[in-house]
C-alpha cells in the first residue's frame, strides 16, 4: 500500500516537473521580451544580455507612442479588428442559422461549396481580390481592410454544426408563442450558443489582429497602417534599438492577452466545438 | 473560477443594491441585475462598445483634419524613401517652392521599408504619387510605362542644359529614346582604407593607379592572425565588382546574356580566392559570427579596407570621427570602371498636373538642392560636383577622386524585367559564396534560365508590337 | 453528419432564409467564389497590371511545372518553384513533432491536479501572442551576438551559429519557432477534449489485465484519439502549405540563399513585387491542387475511422 502511495506521489511530482519545464520554456521568452522592453534603449547592446533590467525605463512605452504614429496605428487596429469581428460573427451566425434551421432552394449545394472553399489557400483569392479592390478604387482605404474579411466559411460551418445540435423545444415553444424568425434568433439561439459565439469572436479577433500580409498589400498611407505593418516598419526604423522594438511588440500582444484572459472560460470550452464533431 | 460564484449572503445583495441605487440604476435598466455574472458580461459589452466608439471617433476626426482646410487648387504628392536627414532637405525645398507658387500644395510622402515595391503597389492601386524619387530600380518602372516622357520639355525648356550632365547618366534615365528624368545626384562606391593600420603594417598608402597585385599584397599584410589562430583583422571586406573584371550579366543593349564568360568566372574565382585561399576577406560564416553592422567592422579596426558608398558619408562623418582614414580608386584588374547608382525625381505619367509637376521637378535640379544633397551623393551636374568637391573639407582627403570616378561610370543595361533577371543572378551567386555550387555550374545553370526568360520577354514584346 | 439536414419544423423558407444568408453569401461570392474563377482565368494570361493582359494559354503552367533534359540532367523550367516547394514541405516536418508534444502535454494536463487551468493558460500564451510581435522577439532570440539562444549555448561552452543567416540553420530555426508557438495551443486543447472523451472504464479494464502505462497508451489512448489526430493533421497540412510568409518577410527576407522562402512568399513576390499576376495565380492554383490531393488522400486512407 505504501508503495502505491509512493508511486502516485512520484507520478505527481514527475508530471509537475514536466509541466513546469514546458511552462518555463513557453513563458521565459515572453518574460524576457517584457524585461527587454524596460531596458535603456540607448545603452550598449551588450548590456541587453542581462535578464533583469537594472532600472525600469517605462519611458520606452511613452516614446513608442509619442515619437511614432503608434497611437493612430493602434486605434486603426482596434477599429478594423472590432468591425471585422462583429461583422464576421454576425454574418456567419445568421447564415449558419439559415443553414441549420431553414429550408431554401440550393441549400445543400451552397453549403457544400462553403465546405469546399475552406481548403482554398489564401493566396488563390488574394490576387483577384486585390485586382477587384483596385478596380473599385478601394486600395488604401478602410474598405480594403475590412470588406474582404467580413465573411467566413469556417465560422459559418462551425456555427451551423453547433446550431444543429441545439435542442429544438425552446424554439418550438417560441414559435407557438408567435415569435418570428428574428425574435427566435435573438432570444433563443444567441443565448444558447454563447460559448460558440464567444470562441468564434476570439478566434476572429486574434486572426485579424495579427493579420500582416493583407494590410501590407492594400494599405500605403501611414494614417491607415495597422499594428503589424507598423511594427514591421518600426523594425526598419529602429533596427537595433531592441528595447523600443520589444515595447512595441508588448503593446501589440497585450490586447490579445486581455481578450484571451477575459474570454478564456468560454473559449476553452468552445474551441473544440467545430472541430472533431465535424 | 471566481466569476462563477453566485453572491450567497444577503448582505452582499444588499450592498450591491445600495451600490446600484447610488448610480440611479432602476429595475429593468441595462445594468440592473443581481446576477453578478450578467453584470460582468454587460459591463464588458459596454466597455467594448465604449472603446469601439471612441476609437472610431478618434480616427475619423483625425482623417477629417487632413482633408478640409486646403483651398489651393493644385495638389502634388512627392514620394521619397524615409530618411530623417533627407526629409528635412526635401521639406525645406518644398516650402520654398510653395512660397513661390502659392497655388500649388505639395505633400511629401516618405515611405519606409521596401520603397520600390510599395511605390509600384501604390501606382497599381491608383494612389500613386505625382512625382517620385527614383534610383536603381529605374528600368523596372520605365518598363511599365509609369513615367512621363520629358524629352520634349527638355528641348524647349531653357533652364536645363543636358550638356552639363554626363552622357552615361542621362542614358541611365533613357529608354527607347525617351528621357524620363534627370538625376540630381550620383551615388558612387569607393574603397575606404584605414591609414593607421597601413602605417602599422609598414605599408605605403595605396595610390590611385594601383593594381590587383598591389591590392592583394597589401590585403595579406594587413590581415592579422591572433595567437589562437583566429583571424582578428581582415585586410579587406567585401567583393571586387564584376565590372572590374570586364564581366557583365547582360549586354548593354539587353540582347545577350553574358554571365557565363571567362571574365565572370574569373570574378567568382578571384573573390573566392580572397576568401578561401588567401584568407584576407571574411567568408560568409566568419561574418555571421560577428553580427556587427557595416560601419563597426571598419571603426573597430576589424577590417583595414572596405567599400562604402556616398550615401554612407553622412553616418561615416560621425562614426569615423576618430579614425584616420581615406579613400582610393579601385585597383586595376582588367577594366577601369566604377559602380554607381543615381538619385533623381521623376514625374508620373498619370499626374493630373504635368506642368506644375515639371515646375517642381526642375527645382530638384537646382544648384542649391544638388549642393544640399551632396552630403550623401555627388551632384550630377558636373559644375556643381566640382563645386561640392571644392567645398569639401576634412576626411576623406582624397575626396576629389570622386570627380575622376564620375568619368568612369559603367553603363546600366536598359532592358525589360531587369530586376527579375538580376534577382536570379544574386540568388545564384549567393549559392556560390556559400560554397553550394562552383562558379562554372552556377553560371551555366543561370545562363540557361536567363536565356529562357529573355527569349520569353522577346516573344512577348513582339506580340505587343504586332498588336 | 456534415450533410445531414433533419427534416423538421422549419423556422423560415426561401425568402426569409435568403435574407439571412445574403450578407454572408455575397461575401462568399465576391471574395471567394468569383476570385477563384478569376484566378483560373488569370492563369492563362500574362499580366503585369500596367500593360493590358495577354492570353498565353498554358504557357504559365509549362513555365512552372515543365522540365527538359539538358546534358543528361533534368532541368526544370522554374527550379525555384521546386526548391521552394521542398522548403515548404521541409518546414512541415515539424507537424508530427508538434502533434506528439501537444499530445504529451495534453496527457499531462488530463491528470486531476491543482493549477491545471493555470498551466493550460500558460501553454496557450504563444498561440494568442503570435504575429509580428512574436516574430520580432524571435529575431532577437536568434541574434548571433546577444540573442537568448546563443547566450544559453555559450553557458555550456558552445558557440552558436548565426541562426537566421546560416544556410543549414535557418530552416531548423524557423521550425523551432513554429514548435514553440504550436505545442501548447489549439491542437493541445483538441487533444485534451479528445482525452476527456475516452471512457475511464477502458483504462480500468486494462488495469485489471495488468497492462503497463505504455501499453495503455499504445492500445487505448492512441486508437481512441485517431479522429482527433486525423483532424489536427489535415488542418496542419493545409495551414503548412500556406504558411511561412510572415516569418520569411520579417525574419529572413526568404534567405539565406532562398533557404526559408516558402511557396506563399514566392507567390507574394511574383504577384506584388514582380507583378507577374498570371504566373502568381498559376502557382497559387497549383498549391491549391496539391492541398486538395493531399486532403483527399488523407480522407481516403485516414478518414474511414472517422465515420
Amino acid at each position: 500500500m505504501n508503495r502505491h502511495v509512493f508511486h502516485k506521489n512520484l507520478n505527481t511530482v514527475l508530471i509537475y516537473a514536466f509541466l513546469i519545464i514546458i511552462g518555463f520554456t513557453t513563458i521565459f521568452p515572453l518574460l524576457w521580451m517584457l524585461a527587454t522592453s524596460l531596458k535603456d534603449p540607448y545603452a550598449d547592446v551588450s548590456k541587453l544580455t542581462s535578464i533583469v533590467p537594472s532600472k525600469c525605463h517605462w519611458d520606452n512605452y511613452r516614446a513608442v507612442f509619442v515619437e511614432t504614429n503608434f497611437l493612430r496605428e493602434f486605434c486603426n487596429s482596434v477599429f478594423v479588428t472590432f468591425t471585422i469581428t462583429a461583422g464576421k460573427v454576425f454574418t456567419s451566425s445568421i447564415a449558419a442559422y439559415a443553414f441549420a434551421r431553414m429550408i431554401f432552394w440550393g441549400r445543400n449545394h451552397i453549403f457544400l461549396g462553403y465546405i469546399a472553399t475552406m481548403m482554398i489557400p489564401h493566396s488563390v483569392t488574394m490576387i483577384p481580390t486585390f485586382l477587384l479592390l483596385q478596380k473599385l478604387g478601394w486600395i488604401d482605404t478602410y474598405y480594403a481592410l475590412i470588406l474582404p474579411e467580413m465573411f467566413t466559411a469556417y465560422g459559418t460551418f462551425m456555427l451551423r454544426q453547433f446550431f444543429l445540435n441545439l435542442p429544438r423545444d425552446l424554439e418550438e415553444a417560441a414559435m407557438i408563442d408567435g415569435c418570428n424568425s428574428w425574435q427566435i434568433y435573438c432570444n433563443v439561439i444567441i443565448p444558447l450558443s454563447r460559448n460558440a459565439l464567444i470562441t468564434l469572436a476570439i478566434l476572429i479577433f486574434m486572426g485579424s489582429w495579427k493579420n500582416f500580409m493583407w494590410p501590407l498589400i492594400v494599405i500605403h498611407s501611414a494614417e491607415l497602417y495597422t499594428l503589424p505593418v507598423a511594427l514591421a516598419k518600426f523594425k526598419e526604423m529602429y533596427g537595433i534599438q531592441w528595447p523600443l522594438l520589444m515595447a512595441g511588440s508588448v503593446i501589440m500582444i497585450l490586447p490579445m492577452f486581455i481578450v484571451f484572459i477575459a474570454g478564456q472560460r468560454f473559449f476553452i470550452k468552445g474551441i473544440t466545438l467545430g472541430a472533431v464533431k465535424g | 473560477m471566481a466569476m462563477n460564484e453566485k453572491p450567497s449572503s444577503g448582505t452582499l445583495r444588499a450592498g450591491l443594491k445600495k451600490a446600484l441605487s447610488f448610480f440611479h440604476l432602476k429595475e429593468g435598466s441595462f445594468f440592473y441585475s443581481y446576477d453578478r455574472e450578467k453584470l460582468v458580461s454587460r459591463g464588458i459589452i459596454f466597455l467594448l462598445l465604449l472603446i469601439y466608439i471612441s476609437v472610431t471617433v478618434y480616427i475619423f476626426s483625425q482623417s477629417g483634419k487632413i482633408g478640409i482646410s486646403d483651398s489651393r487648387k493644385i495638389k502634388l504628392v512627392v514620394a521619397v524613401p524615409a530618411g530623417q536627414e533627407t526629409t528635412k532637405i526635401y521639406m525645406e525645398l518644398i516650402k520654398r517652392f510653395e512660397v513661390k507658387n502659392p497655388d500649388i500644395k505639395v505633400e511629401l510622402r516618405d515611405i519606409a521599408g521596401n520603397y520600390y515595391q510599395k511605390l509600384l503597389l501604390m501606382i497599381v492601386g491608383n494612389i500613386g504619387p505625382d512625382l517620385m524619387w527614383m534610383g536603381q530600380s529605374f528600368s523596372e518602372f520605365a518598363d511599365r510605362g509609369v513615367f512621363m516622357d520629358i524629352s520634349e520639355r527638355l528641348k524647349t525648356d531653357k533652364d536645363i542644359d543636358l550638356a552639363n550632365y554626363e552622357s552615361t547618366v542621362v542614358r541611365w534615365y533613357t529608354q527607347d529614346g525617351h528621357i524620363y528624368g534627370i538625376p540630381y545626384g550620383i551615388d558612387l562606391k569607393f574603397l575606404a582604407y584605414n591609414k593607421k593600420l597601413f602605417r602599422k603594417a609598414g605599408l605605403a598608402y595605396p595610390r590611385d593607379n594601383w593594381t590587383y597585385e598591389d591590392f592583394l599584397e597589401n590585403a595579406r599584410k594587413l590581415t592579422v592572425v591572433d595567437k589562437s589562430g583566429r583571424i582578428s583583422r581582415f585586410g579587406f571586406r567585401g567583393r571586387l565588382d564584376y565590372s572590374l573584371f570586364g564581366a557583365q550579366v547582360i549586354s548593354e543593349d539587353g540582347k545577350k546574356i553574358l554571365c557565363n564568360t571567362p571574365n565572370m568566372i574569373n570574378y567568382f574565382k578571384i573573390n573566392l580566392e580572397l576568401q578561401q585561399k588567401w584568407r584576407v576577406t571574411p567568408r560568409p560564416e566568419d561574418e555571421q559570427q560577428q553580427g556587427l553592422d557595416r560601419y563597426s567592422y571598419f571603426s573597430q579596426e576589424r577590417v583595414a579596407m572596405m567599400y562604402f558608398c556616398t550615401w554612407d558619408l553622412f553616418f561615416i562623418k560621425t562614426r569615423f570621427k576618430d579614425i584616420d582614414w581615406d579613400i582610393v580608386m579601385n585597383p586595376k584588374i582588367s577594366k577601369k570602371t566604377q559602380w554607381a547608382s543615381s538619385q533623381g525625381i521623376v514625374i508620373a505619367k498619370n499626374t493630373k498636373y504635368p506642368d506644375a509637376a515639371w515646375k517642381l521637378a526642375k527645382i530638384f535640379l537646382s544648384r542649391d538642392f544638388q549642393l544640399a544633397m551632396s552630403f550623401e551623393c555627388l551632384p550630377s551636374d558636373y559644375r556643381y560636383a566640382q563645386e561640392a568637391v571644392s567645398l569639401h573639407t576634412g576626411k576623406p582627403e582624397n575626396y576629389p577622386i570622386l570627380l575622376k570616378m564620375m568619368k568612369l561610370l559603367s553603363p546600366i543595361p536598359r532592358v525589360p524585367h531587369l530586376q527579375e533577371l538580376f534577382a536570379g543572378f544574386n540568388n545564384v551567386s549567393s549559392r556560390v559564396w556559400n560554397g553550394l555550387d562552383t562558379p562554372e555550374t552556377a553560371m551555366t545553370k543561370l545562363e540557361q534560365s536567363l536565356n529562357r526568360k529573355l527569349q520569353k520577354f522577346k516573344t512577348l514584346q513582339q506580340h505587343t508590337e504586332e498588336k | 453528419m456534415i450533410m445531414g439536414f433533419p427534416e423538421q419544423k422549419h423556422i423560415g423558407r426561401n425568402t426569409t432564409a435568403w435574407l439571412y444568408l445574403a450578407p454572408n453569401f455575397l461575401g462568399f461570392l465576391s471574395f471567394t467564389f468569383i476570385p477563384v474563377l478569376f484566378a483560373i482565368v488569370l492563369s492563362f494570361f500574362r499580366w503585369d497590371i500596367f500593360n493590358p493582359p495577354q492570353f498565353v494559354g498554358f504557357e504559365n503552367l509549362r513555365d512552372l511545372l515543365g522540365m527538359s533534359i539538358v546534358n543528361g540532367k533534368i532541368a526544370f523550367n522554374d527550379p525555384y518553384f521546386w526548391k521552394y516547394l521542398w522548403n515548404t514541405v521541409f518546414l512541415m516536418l515539424t507537424i508530427p513533432v508538434n502533434m506528439l508534444v501537444s499530445l504529451l502535454i495534453a496527457i499531462m494536463l488530463n491528470h486531476p491536479l491543482k493549477c491545471i487551468g493555470f498551466f493550460r493558460s500558460i501553454f496557450y500564451l504563444p498561440t494568442i501572442c503570435g504575429g509580428v510581435g512574436i516574430l520580432l522577439l524571435w529575431s532577437f532570440i536568434y541574434n548571433p551576438e546577444f540573442g537568448l539562444l546563443n547566450q544559453a549555448l555559450a553557458l555550456i561552452g558552445i558557440k552558436g551559429p548565426g541562426w537566421l543567416t546560416d544556410c543549414t540553420w535557418a530552416k531548423p530555426a524557423i521550425m523551432l519557432m513554429g514548435t514553440w508557438g504550436a505545442m501548447g495551443g489549439t491542437n493541445m486543447l483538441l487533444y485534451l477534449a479528445g482525452l476527456q472523451g475516452i471512457s475511464e472504464e477502458l483504462y480500468e479494464a486494462a488495469n485489471i489485465d495488468g497492462a503497463s502505462v505504455f501499453q495503455k497508451f499504445r492500445h487505448i489512448t492512441l486508437p481512441m484519439l485517431r479522429p482527433t489526430s486525423f483532424f489536427i493533421f489535415i488542418m496542419s497540412v493545409i495551414a503548412g502549405f500556406q504558411g511561412g510568409f510572415d516569418a520569411a518577410f520579417i525574419l529572413t527576407g526568404g534567405g539565406p540563399a532562398g533557404a526559408t522562402t516558402t511557396l506563399s512568399y514566392y507567390i507574394f513576390n511574383h504577384a506584388f513585387v514582380w507583378f507577374n499576376m498570371g504566373y502568381a495565380a498559376t502557382i497559387a492554383l497549383v498549391l491549391f491542387l496539391i492541398v486538395l490531393i493531399i486532403t483527399i488522400i488523407n480522407w481516403r486512407f485516414g478518414g474511414n475511422v472517422h465515420e
